[in-house]
């Protein structure tokens, strides 16, 4: 057991950094926010804990600092993107990724040039990013367990139909692109702190590719399903050998497929599984993770009509 | 002085060979196309391939490398999204799966450029231009007078499909509202399908133009071009021909001033500028309408 874990400590450690990034993407699909930003935060987290704790700070300030100003930064940020239609959002994030690997590239010896930061102070320890992963998996999972998390999935059924019945539209979209933000600069710190090293590549079009396949394969209707997608997507590499190379045109493939068949993801199929030959249910149940979505849906009609 | 205004002119003609593409495809179809700037590159790409095995004249090199992109687009949209429209009826959903579809359909071309050429540069020769001097130390050579021609030549000729032709009507009408446009006998199906094949076929010879004007492409070449469509679409609105030139030329010129004014590194920032500049003063362009008029 010990020896197979040292061997996959790499990989037990980029799944546990990549938790946090793909809860921050889902969180921002499941809500109906088109947003890619996660991603740049991603780099924003990395190279912004990577320069404080190579001027000597100590990891844990340099993080949480990174973390807090990115969540503020996003919420600033969202007051203008929140209002673009979906599509220009899409672009406009999209565009903020590509342009701090230019800013990373241009910024000289504050962020190491084309090569990046190197040999950044390791600070990390697996268990602690295990208590990092967690803790993300418990504040989205809480925070979809709340009324917050339930108005956003309304959001995603019908802005309209939510606004109607008396949720504040714009605060709700705001809080997650700042937390989606959060995550995506918890994950692109706790990267830098144990490998040691971040470069603008790697927060730009394949971290993109990688962090969507795992939202969206596992299913971005629940914190289950980005945690399964980033299981599936960390290990699918080392258990096929031969992709190697090809790794980048497999998720490529992957996403087209899963977005075309099967938009729910992994956690789709399981819940369909489930109520095939799951026990039977009354088809409106108060609890339970079956189905909630609809549960909600029409709860907010039942509010509508009344 | 005069060089600049030539290559302002050259970086403006193969920026909006790529943005038609993009802006045409959003405006008509709803499809945001991020596979675009792959697929530009991956045109060249193949063109570069084919020049390591055999050895073949240019216009042949250029109908491979612009009807590369131009298939490949076309059965992105005839396989993935059309399907995607097809089967998802909430076009709010069905914009974002089309977005996710196209990143993903990206990392293929790219992904298969890296491992072939193990991510450096390629290019496919014919750099042999012969070039004309204009006075005050000023030279203009035949490639670049290609560039310029084309994009002047296809822009307008888009311009004319869209607007005075009937095909080009049904274009708009489907752009307008697809249903609408269905019952009144528009081949929605037809037109999306030469739609896509034009838009990817313009990517495509925006790369080949620019691999044999530059010398060589990266893989990783598209991206900074999609942020560029990006600025050139915002500023000239999304689907209108004549808005994306202007866009274009802005850009274009931004670029040109920066460059010959700085070092040149921050000029891929120009597009991010114009993006922020746009959203923040003009919004009206950009913002959805009030949810009440929707509803």
């Amino acid at each position: 057991m010990s020896s197979w874990y040292f061997s996959h400590l790499t990989l037990i450690q980029g799944m546990l950094i990549s938790i946090p990034l793909a809860l921050s993407v889902q969180i921002a699909l499941r809500s109906g926010v088109f947003s890619f930003a996660s991603i740049g935060f991603y780099g924003i987290g990395a190279y912004g804990t990577g320069i404080l704790t190579m001027r000597g700070w100590p990891v844990l300030p340099a993080m949480l600092l990174m973390i807090v100003a990115s969540g503020v930064v996003a919420y600033l940020m969202s007051a203008p993107l929140i209002r673009l239609r979906g599509l220009y959002l899409g672009m406009v994030t999209f565009a903020f990724d590509l342009i701090l690997t230019v800013v990373a590239t241009n910024g000289g010896e504050l962020t190491g040039g084309a090569l990046g930061l190197l040999g950044v102070p390791l600070g990390m320890t697996t268990a602690g990013l295990v208590a990092a992963a967690v803790v993300a998996v418990l504040l989205v999972s809480q925070l979809e367990r709340r009324a917050v998390g339930r108005a956003l999935v309304g959001i995603k059924a019908s802005e309209e139909l939510v606004m109607s019945v008396g949720v504040d539209l714009r605060s709700r979209k705001r809080t997650v692109f700042a937390i989606s933000a959060a995550l995506g600069a918890l994950s692109g710190s706790l990267y830098v702190s144990t490998f040691s090293t971040v470069s603008p590549t790697s927060a730009g079009f394949t971290l993109i590719i990688t962090t969507l396949t795992m939202a969206v394969i596992g299913g971005t209707s629940s914190w289950i399903g980005a945690v399964i997608g980033t299981v599936i997507i960390t290990w699918l590499p080392s258990l096929a050998a031969t992709i190697g190379e090809y790794q980048h045109l497999v998720y490529g493939v992957v996403l087209v497929l899963v977005v075309m068949y099967a938009p729910e993801g992994v956690l789709g199929a399981l819940r369909w599984l489930w109520h095939k030959v799951g026990p039977k249910k009354p088809a409106i149940s108060t609890t339970g993770p079956p189905g909630r979505e609809s549960v909600v849906a029409e709860r907010v009609e039942e509010g509508l009509s009344r | 002085m005069t060089q600049q205004m030539i290559n302002g002119a050259v970086l403006c003609a193969v920026y909006v060979l790529f943005s038609l593409g993009l802006t045409l495809s959003w405006g008509a179809l709803d499809v945001l196309n991020l596979a675009h700037g792959a697929l530009m590159m991956f045109g060249a790409f193949t063109a570069y391939v084919v020049t390591q095995h055999v050895t073949l004249p240019l216009p042949l090199l250029f109908v491979i490398g612009v009807g590369t992109a131009g298939v490949c687009t076309l059965l992105l949209d005839v396989i993935v999204f059309r399907h995607i429209r097809a089967k998802v009826a909430d076009k709010k959903q069905a914009e974002l799966l089309t977005l996710i579809a196209g990143v993903g359909a990206a990392g293929i071309p790219v992904t298969l450029a890296v491992a072939y050429t193990h991510d450096s540069p390629f290019g496919i020769g014919h750099l042999d231009w012969s070039s004309y001097s204009l006075g005050d130390g000023a030279h203009i050579s035949t490639i670049q007078m290609l560039i310029i021609v084309l994009g002047a030549a296809l822009c307008t000729a888009l311009a004319l499909w869209v607007s005075r032709t009937r095909t080009g009507r049904a274009l708009r009408a489907v752009a307008f509202d697809g249903e609408t446009a269905e019952l009144m006998g528009v081949n929605t199906r037809a037109l999306s399908a030469v739609t896509m094949l034009i838009a990817g076929s313009l990517a495509g010879l925006a790369g080949m133009l620019l691999v044999i004007y530059l010398g060589a492409l990266t893989p990783g070449s598209g991206e900074p071009f999609m942020l560029k469509g990006f600025a050139i679409i915002i500023l000239g609105s999304v689907g209108s021909v004549w808005g994306t030139a202007i866009g274009a030329v802005v850009l274009a010129a931004t670029e040109t001033v920066v460059i010959s004014q700085t070092s040149g590194t921050w000029v891929d920032a120009i597009s991010f500028a114009i993006i922020l500049l746009v959203i923040l003063l003009r919004p009206q362009g950009v913002v959805g309408k009030g949810l009440a008029e929707r509803v």
